[in-house]
């Protein structure tokens, strides 16, 4: 048996952050089938979720976030939306470490090792107040976002679409750190991660892939018996531009200079390429005897104007019986989208060759920019200790051109304003 | 005289309810581990992966005991006010999100005694009332939980 030295934990992180997770996976695989490390104890488990949507717009379709397709949509049920299925395996090893990989299908059209894996991590934890974890983990960006597709952990049918629609990526290839610390009636817990990810964001007709690398990100939870607070900040640069993007980039630079001074900076501020993105969120969970309060205010800023300033927030509350939770949510989105301030200027001197090109800036301007505010009514009952039924009822109102969240045909810069309501059903399960 | 059955019958039946509900339950450790008890805080850090490791810093191993059937949910009913599928709820965001691992099961009460004798960092529980002088020899309780 091999002794695991700093040396091969450090070439392990190296491998993590500098290569491709399939790498690493053989890696730690190879490293498993030559037991330098046998394994003393193995469980599997899994989780899924059956749900059904129903909404009553003509116009706006519903999606769980940007990274599902932007089909269209004939205002039937969608048994897709809201569905998972996860299985997972959890490997003790000697010498404090064991290995976590799950699988999980949402509906990917094509199911790839890449776009299955969730979970692919080999942990050291030494002592029960440190952990590294180096491997496939899940992006910890929001509070919600580490199981946003495990149904049965929450009460809600979905999680508040507001907050976390906009964020397409679910897992992180790279390493963490967390610590934690029990102290009288506090549980502190801070974690540090670093990495690199991608997913597709579906536009109008195809889905472009979205890198983002360089990922470093920290969160801290401090909690008691009845409440936790949870703060969290990351930050990121996006590695490509999504497909359209250097196609408007190449019409723009078709501008004379002359007729427009400030093209290039324009066009600099307008590219995706190595900017940076910034996601912070403040949570809050507090039970008072049956009654659970939650709430969280996320703020996401990037230095491309592509992507506003945008800042949601929900507020829950939800009451316990012994097997029945009632839920009432509130939750909002509000983003400002950049404008083409140069546009009716150049429109005037070049009317026929930039219409398009104008056109095109202004609906990049308005793919990550949504509006809109959702009330929640709902009820779970839990029919078996592993086994809820979730029925929840959502009334939308999306603002003009704020639809981005919502699977939409046409163009965002024409799309309306609209008020409707969605209807989830979903079993959710353990094994 | 059929009314008179009918409430002998009720109190009967309330009676032996509240006197399943009021067991205590015995937290046991290995007789050589060296903490000699828990706080209520440190038990709920314990059994819901928070800080799995007893007051000296030595990890702990949690385990559940599946039945008599009712012991699981009595237990975690007054750990933490909750019923097994909010427990539960709160497991699957632990375990996976690769957190933690839920504690291991054991089938019964026997098995649960077994095991602690054996691993000096195990922890279960057993209803008060199945400790006998004979299956206590090797563990040690350093806490019980009441209704």
């Amino acid at each position: 048996m091999l002794n695991f030295s700093y040396n091969f934990f450090s070439d392990l992180i190296i491998y993590s952050v500098k290569y491709k997770m399939l790498r690493l996976l053989y890696a730690l695989m190879l490293c498993l089938s030559f037991n330098c490390l046998s394994a003393e104890r193995a469980t599997f488990s899994g989780f899924g979720n059956f749900g059904v949507v129903h909404s009553n717009s003509d116009i706006y379709g519903f999606r769980t976030d940007i990274s599902q397709d932007n089909s269209n949509f004939d205002n039937s049920l969608d048994f897709k939306a809201i569905s998972s299925l996860g299985i997972q395996a959890n490997i003790s090893l000697k010498k404090n470490f064991d290995f976590v990989a799950q699988a999980i299908y949402r509906g990917q059209d094509e199911l790839t090792l890449n776009n299955s894996l969730s979970l692919g991590f080999l942990r050291y934890k030494p002592t029960p107040s440190w952990e590294v974890r180096v491997g496939r983990t899940q992006l910890d960006l929001y509070l919600l976002t580490e199981y946003r597709d495990i149904g049965f952990a929450y009460p809600w049918a979905k999680i508040p679409t507001e907050v976390y629609g906009l964020l397409p990526y679910r897992s992180l290839d790279g390493a963490d750190f967390t610590y934690f610390k029990s102290y009288d009636d506090l549980y502190y817990r801070f974690k540090l991660f670093a990495g690199q990810t991608s997913s597709y964001v579906a536009l109008d007709l195809n889905n472009a892939e979205l890198k983002i690398g360089d990922v470093i990100g920290g969160s801290f939870e401090l909690s008691s018996f009845n409440w936790t607070i949870s703060l969290k900040h990351t930050q990121a640069k996006t590695k490509n531009n999504i497909s359209s993007i250097p196609v408007i980039i190449g019409g723009l630079q078709q501008i004379p200079e002359m007729i427009w001074p400030e093209k290039n900076t324009f066009i600099n501020d307008f590219s995706l390429l190595n900017k940076k993105s910034y996601f912070s969120s403040a949570g809050l969970r507090y039970d008072i005897g049956p009654i659970t309060l939650s709430t969280e205010l996320a703020h996401l800023r990037s230095d491309s104007t592509v992507v506003p300033t945008v800042k949601s927030g929900y507020v829950s509350t939800v009451y316990n019986f012994d097997k029945v939770q009632l839920f009432y949510s509130y939750a909002a989105t509000e983003s400002k989208p950049n404008e083409f301030n140069n546009a009716v200027e150049i429109s005037r001197l070049l009317p026929n060759q930039v219409e398009e090109v104008i056109q095109a800036v202004n609906e990049s301007f308005r793919v990550f920019s949504p509006n809109q505010q959702t009330h929640s009514l709902g009820v779970r009952y839990d029919l078996k200790d592993n086994l809820a039924l979730k029925l929840q009822l959502d009334s939308s109102n999306v603002d003009a051109q704020g639809g981005a969240l919502w699977s939409f045909q046409g163009m965002n810069t024409q799309a309306p304003q609209e008020s409707f309501r969605t209807l989830f059903f979903s079993v959710s399960f353990t094994f | 005289m059929k009314k008179l059955i009918i409430l002998f019958t009720l109190l009967n039946i309330c009676s032996f309810a509240s006197y399943a509900i009021a067991k205590p339950i015995s937290v046991i450790v290995n007789a050589e581990n060296s903490t000699e008890s828990l706080t209520k805080k440190q038990l709920i850090d314990l059994y819901m992966g928070r800080f799995v490791a007893f007051p000296d810093n030595q990890t702990a191993q949690p385990l559940d005991t599946l039945t008599p059937e009712d012991l699981r949910a009595l237990f975690y009913k007054r750990l933490v006010n909750m019923q097994l599928s909010r427990v539960n709820a709160y497991w699957s965001r632990v375990r996976f999100t690769g957190r933690a691992s839920p504690p291991e099961q054991h089938q019964n009460e026997q098995t649960v005694l077994d095991f602690i004798t054996n691993n000096p960092n195990a922890i279960g529980y057993v209803f008060s009332e199945s400790l006998t002088q004979e299956n206590k020899r090797g563990v040690k309780v350093i806490m019980e939980l009441y209704e």
